[in-house]
């Protein structure tokens, strides 16, 4: 049971960001990918999401066995594969507590009863977890947020939809510790034999806090190196310029 | 994910039939002339001043152009030869719907409006083509001396205040529509609250269309003495014939000293009805009238909700909301005219163009002399959904003098290709998604409608969505 | 002068418009091509079928517009250049500088270095005589009235001389060129018609500048600009309208935008009995990031009747329009904006602001700001307010030890700067500031 992609060709217009990507990750695991800016990783994201602007060239993308390729972004969402985006978008007019209502009821049998009571006391258990004040549930999705609520409110989603694979794109960029330690809760509250992780990060300082089974180097389209945690602490230490000397002209 | 050419429905079906059993027992024939004026004037056995000033209203109907120098072309094809201006049963209004007819009754049964009534009603009107079927209010309202009947009691029964009001705050040759109303008018409702009485429930008139080729043309007159409060609904639908259907009708509000009033409208005529309707209010001093319009329906609507702020500290407020489908032509807008000092007003349009649907703008805010402390506050925001839908806004804003202030804001947007997407990550699929955006743009002003409507509203702008992926 | 103006409404009424001698005399002036005479012609015809505006013409609405009248008015070809001889320039430092009364050329100067870059500056007779064929296709270029269309016919007909200002593809001119447009004489007219054309990626500022030489003799200005901006060309112009407040003005500009440009208009409006201007942007192109500013002082009894058009026939274009009116008096100004995007401008970024600031219980401010969208993917907005001037900043500059009066005056050329600020030229900027402040204390003191 994995999230497998094999040597996926991802372009953006003309140009091709991914190039014969290919990474397994497996159910229970947590991976981190990391890497310079423009190195294709939330390129990776949007893809995987089912982004009509990525388009997929060749190259298979499969959530346990089934592809997502040529699917609806809400298919492959249902297939339980969840972003976590670097930029949600707002949704005026659209309250948090209907946004998700209506997401989960989107994942129910026709006809089957929405039990309000239940959601709600989960909802707020969650948002009491992340620190949300209760009263988000009637702001609308995003709007006014600031980057910290915006990224506690993705964790929420994620939290209420219980997917199986979970992308985490930059969700630390720019929070404070505080912030940072909160959503980092969030996601190790989720983890578990049934749920797997690629947390796609600039900085070595979610690491600690999100422990990673694997840390991927993303160079040019592909990954150029994995290791364990320890890779992380030598990138944090010698910088990319020797991903980029060592791989530019490979 | 893209959105160029979702398909889009719009429940109508609600509303979608009409009984061909029906036989009228009076009818004015097709067309329109001093004849035609002077048989409703014989049926309705009316006295002379009204005769009188139906044949003025005809006379400067003939008399005035079709304002095609400003509004849409579409108006000439409305052939007024064509049209019958007076049908009924010659039925009495009743009191007891089991004392309607029965296809009437079973119309209104499948609107649903006796369960409404029950509900959270405090008195209803049903009208049916050109005469109401049935008229009732709650007991207790009658003990207060609330008046709830129609024009024709009105002028019958309380001649004396109704004369006062009738036909002084539209006069008939207001435009082009308000005199053909005024030489043809038939049903509607008058309402008279005294001073002090507040009616919490409100009063609700129900406008059906039976019959092809028809003309409805209510008139409705509503006086809130001093300090008094009162809320009028009104909805209406016509089932979807061949050839268009016109329905034009005068509404003309009185809010008396600290009086409230407060008229809802659901307008979710079938898509062949040109519905062209002139409504103003006049609020005297601290008294507030609020305009709630909803407009759903019809082919082609055109229709400027006014509120003439007559006394010092008067309040008042146009809340707008259209939508426009292919076919569909949304001519709406609102006019404050500030006539004493410290009077407020403000006007919240919220449109909706969807596929080569075409929706309009148009407020007129005047301040023409140099009053202190007015305020007006002006929001219209159009969204587009598709490439081909279409918004236009024309506002006009006059202020005299440098004690008062305007401020007219007006937004044009689209659901955003990205929105959609993050929706749709979350598992929603693009019709639902879209759909939610939609309700998400007009939802702070849904909420301004009492409960019972806004979950009516919500489920009549429910877009169905089929999408174009695929 | 209040009452000069009062006689002069009534007068107004009774006398007509241009007459046809007027028209023929005037022919002598109009260099002999046949194809010029044509135009001239059938515009004249055209003047005389169109019937005045009346209460219910719609270009007109809020105007008083039996202001909006030529009645009155004769061409006086005989100027005396001795009268002007001791105005100030309003700029030194320029690239080029022509002054005309009454429309004809009094002088003309052109830096010698552009014209070896093949600069063409000059009067528009000149430029017709020397650049037929160039001249000839932009004076052919069909121009959009915004209503007024009797009297820009009535300009087309009449019109013999303007300003001709050419720049080749990739020359960048810093320093602005100039025309100074003076009436001089009782009720004499003038009708220049300006054309500036930027070749691709080339950049040039340009000033009209119109002013009557006698404030107490009234004037009719019937004016046209063509402001061609080519691909990736950058063009500043202004429009700084002078004239005494007995004048009837009516001006129409148009400026097209090819791909890439960016056309920044600037309009100072100071004077005039009645002043119409009507400014139409066309953009034919993607990427172009078009500005339209206003600033407008009215007082006395002025009416300020401003007409905008911005029209996007292309897609991922930009367009700015900005229109500041302070007013004092009995003034009354109409500003009636349009922005229109067509099906094929999508991704269309179009704003439209009219700001009022009222400073007399006896002025009038009309606004109708309009927009006509059919493409769903665009940034539209529209902003329309009228108020006093704020009183907690007058109240915070008081705290502070200044006096009402000179509080009121700071925060009014403050409400002035913002268009000013768009002046990028120095000297300009600052001898427009002094003369609209000048304007503004004239009223006031």
């Amino acid at each position: 049971m994995s999230l497998e992609i094999k040597d996926l060709n991802v372009r953006i217009g003309e140009n091709p960001i991914l190039k014969n990507f290919s990474l397994t990750l497996p159910k229970g695991e947590v991976h981190a990918i990391m890497g310079p800016n423009g190195t294709g990783k939330s390129t990776l994201a949007k893809a995987l999401a089912g982004h009509e602007d990525y388009k997929i060239t060749s190259g298979e993308a499969t959530l346990d066995g089934e592809t997502i390729i040529g699917k609806e972004p809400d298919e492959i969402s249902r297939a339980g594969l969840f972003l976590a985006f670097q930029y949600p978008s707002e949704i005026p007019g659209v309250t948090i507590a209907n946004f998700i209502r209506a997401a989960l009821q989107a994942r129910m049998e026709k006809g089957s009863d929405f039990n309000a009571p239940a959601y709600y006391k989960e909802l707020y258990s969650a948002m009491d977890k992340l620190g949300i004040d209760r009263k988000f549930t009637a702001r609308s999705v995003n709007e006014g947020f600031s980057g910290g609520e915006k990224k506690r409110c993705e964790i929420l989603q994620m939290m209420m939809l219980k997917p199986q694979y979970c992308i985490l794109d930059e969700t630390d960029s720019g929070l404070d510790i505080d912030a940072l330690r909160i959503v980092s809760e969030g996601v190790n509250s989720m983890r578990g034999p049934d749920v797997g992780f690629l947390v796609i990060t600039h900085y070595q300082r979610l690491l600690n806090y999100i422990q990673p089974d694997v840390v991927h180097v993303m160079w040019d389209g592909r990954i150029v190196r994995s290791g364990g945690k320890e890779l992380a602490l030598e990138l944090e230490e010698k910088g990319y310029e020797w991903v980029k000397e060592a791989y530019a002209n490979a | 994910m893209s959105t160029e050419t979702p398909e889009i429905s719009i429940d109508r079906s609600k509303g979608d039939f009409h009984y061909d059993t029906v036989s009228y027992e009076y009818d004015a024939g097709v067309g329109l002339n001093t004849d035609t004026i002077n048989y409703i004037a014989d049926v309705k056995k009316e006295p002379q001043w009204v005769r009188e000033f139906r044949h003025k209203a005809l006379e400067s109907f003939y008399r005035q152009p079709m304002p095609t120098h400003w509004a849409t072309k579409d108006l000439e094809t409305i052939n007024f030869d064509k049209i019958r201006y007076y049908l009924s049963q010659g039925q009495k209004t009743t009191r007891s719907w089991d004392e309607v007819p029965q296809e009437m009754k079973e119309t209104f049964e499948r609107l649903g409006i006796p369960e409404q009534e029950r509900a959270f009603l405090a008195g209803v009107e049903a009208q049916f083509d050109s005469e109401a079927v049935y008229s009732n209010m709650k007991e207790e309202l009658s003990k207060l001396g609330v008046i709830f009947v129609g024009p024709n009691e009105g002028l019958s029964d309380h001649p004396d205040i109704f004369k006062k009001y009738f036909g002084k705050i539209i006069p008939t040759s207001d435009n082009k529509f308000a005199a053909l109303n005024s030489a043809v008018f038939s049903g509607g409702s008058f309402i008279y609250v005294p001073k002090g009485v507040k009616v919490k429930q409100p009063l609700q008139a129900y406008f059906r269309i039976n019959a092809e080729s028809f003309g409805q043309f209510e008139r409705t007159l509503i006086i809130a003495d001093e300090g008094s409060e009162v809320t009028y609904m009104e909805g209406c639908t016509a089932p979807k014939f061949e050839t268009a259907t016109l329905h034009s009708a005068v509404v003309e509000l009185m809010a008396l000293k600290g009086a409230k009033i407060q008229y809802i409208t659901v307008q979710n005529w079938s898509n062949n009805v040109f519905n062209l309707v002139t409504k103003r209010g006049v609020a005297d001093e601290e008294a507030e009238v609020r305009w709630i319009d909803c407009n759903i329906g019809s082919r082609l609507t055109m229709k400027y909700p006014g509120v003439v702020l007559k006394g010092r500290k008067a309040r008042g407020e146009v809340l707008s909301i259209a939508l426009a489908s292919d076919g569909q032509h949304q001519d709406t807008g609102a006019k404050m005219i500030h006539a004493a000092d410290e009077t407020t007003s403000n006007i919240i349009a919220k449109s909706i163009s969807v596929g080569k649907g075409r929706s309009t703008y148009r407020g007129v805010v005047d301040i023409p002399r140099n009053l202190k402390g007015c305020k007006n506050n002006t929001e219209c925001d159009a969204l587009l959904i598709n490439t081909n839908s279409r918004t236009d806004t024309y506002p006009a804003i006059t202020l005299r003098g440098d004690q008062s202030s305007v401020q007219h804001e007006a937004s044009v947007s689209k659901v955003s290709a990205e929105q959609i997407f993050y929706m749709q990550q979350r598992g929603l699929s693009e019709g639902a998604a879209m759909s939610l955006s939609v309700n998400g743009f007009i939802n702070d002003l849904v909420r301004e409608f009492p409960m019972e409507y806004s979950v009516e509203l919500k489920r009549l702008i429910e877009l169905e969505m089929e999408g174009s992926v695929g | 002068m209040t009452t000069a103006t009062d006689v002069r409404d009534k007068e107004l009424e009774t006398v007509n418009g241009f007459e046809a001698e007027t028209y023929y005399a005037n022919l002598k002036y109009v260099p002999d091509f046949a194809w010029l005479r044509a135009m001239k012609n059938s515009a004249w015809n055209q003047y005389q079928s169109i019937p005045y505006p009346t209460r219910k013409t719609e270009s007109f609405r809020f105007a008083s517009f039996k202001r909006a009248t030529d009645s009155g008015f004769c061409m006086n070809h005989k100027p005396q250049p001795q009268a002007i001889a001791e105005r100030p320039q309003l700029i030194n430092d320029v690239a080029g500088s022509l002054v005309l009364i009454n429309d004809q050329v009094i002088s003309c100067s052109i830096s010698g270095e552009l014209v070896t870059k093949g600069v063409l500056f000059m009067p528009l007779t000149m430029a017709l005589e020397k650049h037929e064929s160039l001249v000839r296709k932009y004076l052919e270029q069909s121009h959009r009235n915004l209503g007024a269309d009797k009297f820009y016919a009535l300009h087309q007909a009449l019109s013999f001389n303007g300003v001709f200002l050419y720049v080749p593809n990739g020359v960048v001119i810093e320093k602005p060129f100039i025309t100074y447009h003076w009436v001089q004489g009782e009720q004499a007219s003038i009708f220049p018609k300006t054309i500036v054309v930027a070749g691709a990626s080339s950049q040039v500022s340009y000033v009209d500048y119109f002013a009557t030489v006698d404030s107490q003799q009234r004037a009719f200005v019937s004016s046209s600009a063509l402001v061609y901006s080519e691909k990736n060309a950058s063009v500043s112009r202004k429009y700084i309208q002078n004239l005494n407040n007995l004048s009837t003005i009516f001006h129409t500009e148009n400026t097209v935008a090819e791909r890439d440009s960016s056309p920044t208009t600037v309009g100072i409006h100071l004077g005039g009995h009645y002043a119409r201007h009507e400014n139409a942007l066309q953009i034919n192109g993607e990427n172009v990031s078009a500005r339209l500013y206003g600033l407008t002082v009215a007082a006395g009894k002025q009416e300020f009747d401003q007409r905008t058009l911005q029209i996007h026939a292309a897609p991922h274009s930009y367009s700015d329009l900005l229109y500041k009116n302070a007013l004092l008096e009995k003034a009354r100004t109409i500003f009636s904006g349009m922005i229109m995007v067509n099906e094929a401008a999508q991704q269309t970024d179009a704003y439209q602001s009219n700001r009022n600031l009222q400073l007399s219980p006896d002025s009038e401010a009309n606004s109708l700001p309009g927009l006509e969208i059919l493409a769903n993917d665009v940034k539209c907005s529209h902003g329309a307010t009228t108020g006093r001037l704020d009183e907690s900043e007058l109240f915070y500059m008081r705290a502070r030890g200044i006096k009402p009066l000179e509080a009121k005056r700071l925060l009014i050329f403050g409400f002035f700067e913002q268009i000013l600020e768009k002046i990028e030229d120095e000297d300009l900027s600052e001898s427009l500031r002094n003369l609209v402040h000048q304007r503004f204390d004239s009223i006031t003191h």
